[in-house]
């Protein structure tokens, strides 16, 4: 195996491949900090209807009025300072719709992370945002004539306002928690997709978030409506410069699944080390629905983000996979949850955690049944490994569970990487270095295999970048 | 020990009792915010209407004369705080339930009437079990159970402690605390069973120490109560102790119950091991929660939890939480949650045998106690248990 030299090729660490920073140039750069002025001119500025202010300024108020977290990190996560943040910077004016038309430095960045040549290969659909707006978007022609609607959420709000009005924070409402009330407040670009009846959306939609500027926050929202018998899988990527201060990112994704269809949400998070991520992610999953999270955290200071379904319809299907990777300085609190509200709904949550150099990764879930859901049946399997004597993890499930026809399993396991398999690889020829990094792997292949070829084999580099110098 | 028999009580422990009581006036309650009382209403237990009254709680204790020669010590907490005060002094002290329990810890060391204590000494091994009983008084709107035990190095016994209504029909309230501290290779057997009437709003906290190489096999009945709040905080504190800890539940009517169990693995080549089962009824509720931690010292370790749920109808509800905690890598750590019916293929078998599905029921719920029921050290004891177990089915 020629995966020395490899490792060798990818000396480079996170600081050169994407922490490398752009001058800050912006349209519109809002004042730091956070108060109902911002939360008016973000809405002016872009010219939203008033239903949208008023939701806006009702969000600001839950955003006040609800305390932080007692449970998690609190440590952390009473270390933000929301005064410090800025909370709207406008890069460009409007999106672009071709690559050319796109600033140069900003083309320059998403060059150096590979968008556009990964969208000419294969992608449908590119939006890319920088800080708090979408830049660039592209839609194949195909999809267009299919009659599928994949545009910036600010679009999405200006072109077709009555689904947006219809669905916007039905799934996930201001008052569900501190931080989606603050994206409602300050909400920014993200991705609005709306695929119609029956279409089948081939090849995967994809997105990429980064943040530029120092002491920025990026509160994208995502709505995706899949209508009856329709089917869509969206890819997102996100990446930060490491800035000295931190960068709070607080998404809000809310997914529709209607009768019959299917969406497949996949997540690479590779956040630079200051970066929090809290962000609030939920699916509702009507009738014979399926929904898929594939989530993959490698980055960040602390994440905080467990993908919800609700399974809201007879015969809807959940799966979840959510992937994680805590290295030094991190804590990744992350997890899945499950809501059975109707009859014969099944689910699976399958989570995979990797601590080293002292980070944390934690699972949290959460499985509910109320009684009126029979005949369901959930599975939660979470491993976690650990590669050192000082990292750490964590497995919080919480099972709920009313009426006597649901069957509900969970299991947990925590260990090490065995001396035998080691011992076995290095017979072969491996270092322990080499034989380290494919046995971690090894146990990231359920997810990677789901994952588009690019991302995989992003995936397994990153996780190689990792891995280095972790042993010896 | 009937409770008018008092001793006059040694001055440091009425000292001790007096501070708990001022800390008890000053706390606050523990507010629902707080995880462990999010799901059970603090205010059941009616602490807010405690006064100057001590609460009543009577501890009928008697040994084998046999087992006194032995030098095993069995009287209430206030005689031997006269009589052995340096054993006693360094775990009545300490706060040792946490700041969440607090407030009814404090109350607790301020009002207890008697209470047990049990001094088994070095190497000493006592073959019969040990009968703690906590009878509620009948007129007692409080209860302040108390119990401390101290099994030496290299010692053995096997201890029951029961909570027991006197009459039902009337509305109580009962706290209790009970030290658990065992030294270095010393064996024991312990056997918590709470049959309280239905009318009882109970809390049991135990904290289980174990020295070097110790074994603890601790059984948990929980059939009793109307709402039933406990905490089993078991401390692998010496290298190479083991722990097994087996539970069983059964809740019927609207029983609501929220068991905590703790495996602690503070030092290395600890294990531990954990089976508990529970069995829901009509409205009933269970929230369980079980926490496995490894230190960062506890190196080698060995740590396993089972929970399991039988929900026997539609109204009945279970929640589960098992939680690990891991902050080194040289562990195996395993748990593992299961809720749901009885199984539609057990029930059909059985009633092809001729069997109503009711009874058929009956014996897979008995089927499924069976690990724990097979292990009852006391054949009285398991006898009403298994009679209640069955009338309630």
């Amino acid at each position: 195996m020629s995966s020395h030299s490899f490792l060798q090729d990818l000396k480079t660490d996170y600081q050169s491949k994407y922490g490398f920073h752009d001058e800050e140039k912006y349209v519109f750069k809002a004042k730091k900090g956070l108060d109902r002025g911002v939360v008016e001119d973000i809405s002016k500025r872009k010219g939203e209807p008033a239903w949208m202010l008023e939701q806006r300024l009702k969000a600001y108020e839950i955003f006040l009025s609800k305390p932080m977290p007692t449970w998690g990190n609190t440590g952390l996560l009473n270390a933000i300072h929301f005064d410090e943040i800025y909370y709207y910077l406008k890069p460009s004016d409007g999106a672009a719709r071709t690559w050319e038309d796109v600033p140069s430095d900003i083309k320059n960045t998403f060059d150096k992370l590979g968008i556009p040549e990964a969208e000419r290969k294969f992608l449908a659909g590119v939006t890319a945002q920088y800080d708090s707006e979408a830049v660039y978007h592209q839609i194949n022609k195909e999809l267009e004539k299919q009659g599928v609607i994949f545009l910036d959420m600010d679009a999405g709000l200006k072109q077709y306002p009555d689904i947006v009005k219809k669905y916007f924070g039905t799934v996930i409402p201001a008052m569900d928690n501190k931080f989606a009330a603050l994206n409602t407040a300050v909400w920014s670009g993200g991705s609005f997709i709306y695929v119609p009846k029956g279409a089948k959306v081939a090849l995967p939609l994809q997105a990429y978030f980064r943040i530029n500027a120092e002491k920025a926050g990026q509160f994208e929202r995502t709505l995706i409506i899949a209508d009856e018998g329709s089917s869509v899988h969206y890819i997102e990527g996100c990446t930060a410069p490491t800035w000295s201060a931190d960068a709070l990112h607080s998404a809000v994704v809310e997914l529709v699944a209607l009768k019959g269809s299917h969406i497949r949400y996949t997540t690479i998070q590779n956040w630079a080390n200051n970066v929090y991520n809290l962000v609030t992610k939920r699916a509702v999953a009507y009738e014979d629905a399926f929904v898929e999270w594939v989530d993959g955290n490698l980055g960040s200071k602390l994440t905080m983000k467990f993908p919800a379904v609700v399974l809201a319809g007879k015969g809807a299907r959940a799966e979840i996979l959510s992937c994680a990777f805590a290295g030094k300085g991190q804590h990744q609190d992350t997890g899945a949850k499950l809501t059975f509200a109707a009859p014969h709904t099944s689910g699976t949550i399958t989570s995979k955690s990797i601590s080293k150099d002292g980070g944390r990764a934690s699972y949290r879930g959460l499985v509910k049944t109320f009684p009126q859901a029979h005949d369901v049946k959930v599975n939660v399997r979470c491993d976690a490994l650990l590669l050192d004597d000082v990292s750490r993890s964590d497995t919080y499930p919480t099972m709920e569970v009313g009426g006597d026809r649901a069957q509900i399993g969970h299991e947990a396991s925590v260990f090490k990487i065995g001396e035998e398999q080691l011992f076995y690889l290095q017979s072969r020829g491996l270092t322990e270095a080499e034989a380290t990094t494919l046995i971690v792997n090894g146990f990231f292949e359920c997810f990677t295999k789901e994952l588009p070829l690019e991302y995989a084999v992003e995936l397994n580099r990153l996780i190689q970048l990792e891995m280095e110098g972790s042993v010896g | 020990m009937p409770a008018t028999a008092m001793p006059e009580t040694a001055g440091w422990l009425a000292k001790a009792r007096e501070r708990a009581w001022s800390d008890f006036k000053r706390l606050p309650p523990p507010a629902r915010t707080v995880e462990t009382w999010r799901r059970v209403d603090y205010s059941r237990w009616r602490l807010n209407l405690l006064d100057g009254q001590a609460g009543g709680c009577s501890t009928a204790v008697s040994l084998d004369p046999a087992v006194l020669k032995q030098g095993v010590l069995l009287t209430t907490i206030e005689e031997a705080a006269s009589r052995r005060p340096e054993l006693l002094e360094p775990h009545l002290q300490a706060a040792c339930a946490g700041l969440d329990y607090a407030f009814l810890e404090t109350a607790n060391l301020a009002r207890f009437k008697g209470g047990a204590f049990l001094y088994v000494p070095k190497g000493v091994r006592v073959e019969k079990p040990i009968e703690i009983p906590f009878l509620q008084d009948a007129q007692a709107e409080f209860s302040f159970p108390r119990a401390l035990i101290l099994i030496e190095e290299g010692a053995e016994a096997t201890i029951v402690e029961s909570h027991l209504s006197q009459t039902a029909g009337r509305k109580a309230s009962s706290v209790a605390f009970s030290r658990l501290v065992i030294g270095a290779g010393a064996r024991v057997r312990y056997f918590y069973d709470q049959t309280l009437s239905a009318e009882t709003v109970h809390f049991w906290h135990q904290q289980a120490d174990l020295g070097r190489d110790a074994l603890l096999q601790h059984y948990s009945v929980l059939l009793g109560a109307g709402v039933h709040k406990s905490e089993l905080d078991v401390r692998l504190s010496g290298q190479g102790a083991r722990s097994e800890l087996v539970g069983l539940l059964l809740g019927s009517k609207s029983q609501q119950f929220d068991p905590h169990t703790v495996q602690w693995h503070q030092a290395s080549k600890t294990s531990s091991d954990l089976l508990f089962r529970t069995a829901l009824k009509d409205r009933a509720k269970s929230i369980y929660t079980g926490l496995i931690r490894i230190e960062k010292e506890a190196t080698g370790c060995d740590a396993f939890q089972q929970n399991n749920n039988l929900l026997l109808s539609n109204e009945a509800r279970a929640d589960s939480t098992p939680v690990l905690e891991i902050l080194t890598n040289d562990v195996r750590c395993k748990h593992g949650a299961t809720v749901g019916p009885v199984s539609q293929d057990e029930l059909f078998y059985l009633c092809s045998r001729g069997l109503s599905p009711e009874e058929a029921a009956k014996i897979l719920v008995m089927g499924f106690f069976e690990p724990i029921l097979s292990k009852l050290p006391l054949d009285h004891q398991k006898e009403r248990i298994l009679g209640e177990i069955e009338a309630r089915l």
